[in-house]
């Protein structure tokens, strides 16, 4: 039976039948506030206990070694080689397809990066403001304008992630490109917004930026973040993960959740990032609610605390 | 039968039977080269036959005065009221519904003097940058700003249309106003694009920013442009049309000609715009292609000109 309130006789199984914990990180292991309390001493416990443990995350802004730092500094002890980021394994989905030409980026230094690794050359990075931009311009002339955008011969892929720069030019440009055949269309993840507690602001997530370079480009984009497999995949060919012997731990239902059901993982939601109570099903039936995807979890918890709690003296 | 290129037997049974013809503009009567040939001698055509003409376009980017005075430009001859267009809509919509209150729009002038002509008070149009951005701000202090961003506490409406200026700090504006109970939510239309001839640059249409609006706020929009109806309604209404005897042309299938199913009126599809000849149904199987939507007109033709053609010795 999906969905089962995590009770300690749970815990105490997960422990014997699984090597291999995957983390998602926001709303998991930490939020806006810091370290979710108790989610320190879990992985504590969990590594005590001699499982493996991995950071798994569709945040686009940062390297593998950029989130090291993020996971030492929220107290999580991680090697480059525990974490999974689609910064990353887009360069490397790129570089193991024997990518030659160069790649127009909708997105961060922090793409840039992992491109550079892989010797990708790459262009877009940054703010893109259109020239002769004038208030009182009206709409033909700034087709005109539009219409004299000069275009890279040389780019054949365009590679969406998160991008605080974008705007109306960098989106005609992505779609632009995406005309050229063979044209490769990649994007980290489509995740709608970033929880934030207790504010009145929304923070719109990558979902955004791949929305809007898909729909005029009438392009779909390979997608490298759950819900997709190929951050676990990755994860697995490196590290030789058996998942039937693996679990995913994350907070949406609908990327976390769903990829461990795709690569048959076992799978645990915490209510402390975007899923809440409501999300959850009620005597049986599942809620209409946005987050709420057709994959139930196998278990859920108030907090990865919680957990921690019940494997605390094992 | 659906789908039938035009003729001179049906093109002089269509002046019998109908009183009223609706043009889309684009790719129906002008494209970026100017007026398309043959369109302003078929609409004079019409006009010398008795019959009415009126303009209807989700161009969202210029008032109905705006609109008469590029319908008079290219040689079309336009009252105000002959056209209906999505900013003068959405704000006559909201005068129907008493808005009182504010609107945020994500949008273009005309939009805000639709909106004035009305009394509707509203914010947003134009540029909006966000104050302290620093290209070596890393993500995490980007978050921090973003959820100091000040909202106006008096919106209670987002009005989307096509915005040269989109950006990430417009897009988290309107998706948080979202979030507040009994906000509506209108956008002008949802093209994806708009078309170019002979252009490799893709020039991205309003789809993009209502798409971009939609994603992270998680709200769906009331579209005011083609394929909904409200626009015919609001011409019907205003000028008393007969569906039976009304004609809608246009080069869309899934926007004007799916608006003029949903109308019950007859529709003609002419290919100097966004449709072209690969998305007609090739013995009787429609393509699968992106424009073909599942609404087939009752007549194609080449160009709208050929219409004149039959009829000019009417």
């Amino acid at each position: 039976m999906a969905c089962q309130k995590l009770d300690r006789s749970a815990a105490e199984k997960l422990i014997s039948e699984t090597d291999n914990f995957l983390f998602d990180c926001d709303g998991v292991l930490w939020d806006g506030h810091g370290a979710i309390p108790g989610s320190v001493d879990t992985i504590a416990h969990l590594k005590r206990l001699g499982k493996k443990v991995y950071y798994i995350t569709n945040n686009s802004s940062s390297s593998r070694e950029d989130y090291k730092k993020k996971c030492l500094k929220y107290g999580f002890d991680a090697e480059v080689g525990d974490i999974v980021c689609t910064a990353y394994v887009g360069a490397l989905y790129l570089h193991n397809n024997n990518f030659k030409g160069k790649v127009y980026v909708v997105g961060n230094p922090a793409m840039g990066k992992e491109l550079d690794k892989f010797n990708i050359k790459h262009i877009g990075i940054g703010p893109d403001e259109m020239v002769n931009d004038d208030d009182n311009i009206n709409y033909s002339a700034r087709v005109e304008e539009w219409l004299k955008t000069q275009l890279d011969p040389e780019v054949n892929c365009v590679f969406v992630g998160f991008d605080p720069y974008i705007n109306y030019i960098k989106i005609l440009k992505a779609a632009s490109y995406l005309q050229r055949e063979n044209c490769l269309f990649l994007g980290t993840n489509e995740d709608t917004h970033l929880p934030t507690q207790g504010s009145d602001i929304v923070i719109p997530g990558t979902g955004t930026m791949v929305k809007a370079v898909s729909l005029p480009s009438r392009k779909k984009p390979l997608i490298i973040g759950k819900p997709e497999t190929t951050m676990f995949d990755t994860l697995s060919l490196a590290n030789n993960l058996d998942p039937a012997r693996s679990m995913m731990v994350g907070d949406r239902m609908n990327t976390d959740i769903y990829m461990a059901k795709r690569c048959n993982l076992k799978s645990l939601l915490v209510l402390t990032g975007v899923c809440t109570e409501q999300d959850l099903p009620l005597n049986g039936v599942q809620p209409k609610s946005f987050e709420a995807g057709e994959e139930l979890p196998d278990f859920y918890a108030d907090k990865l605390g919680i957990f921690g709690e019940f494997i605390a003296s094992l």
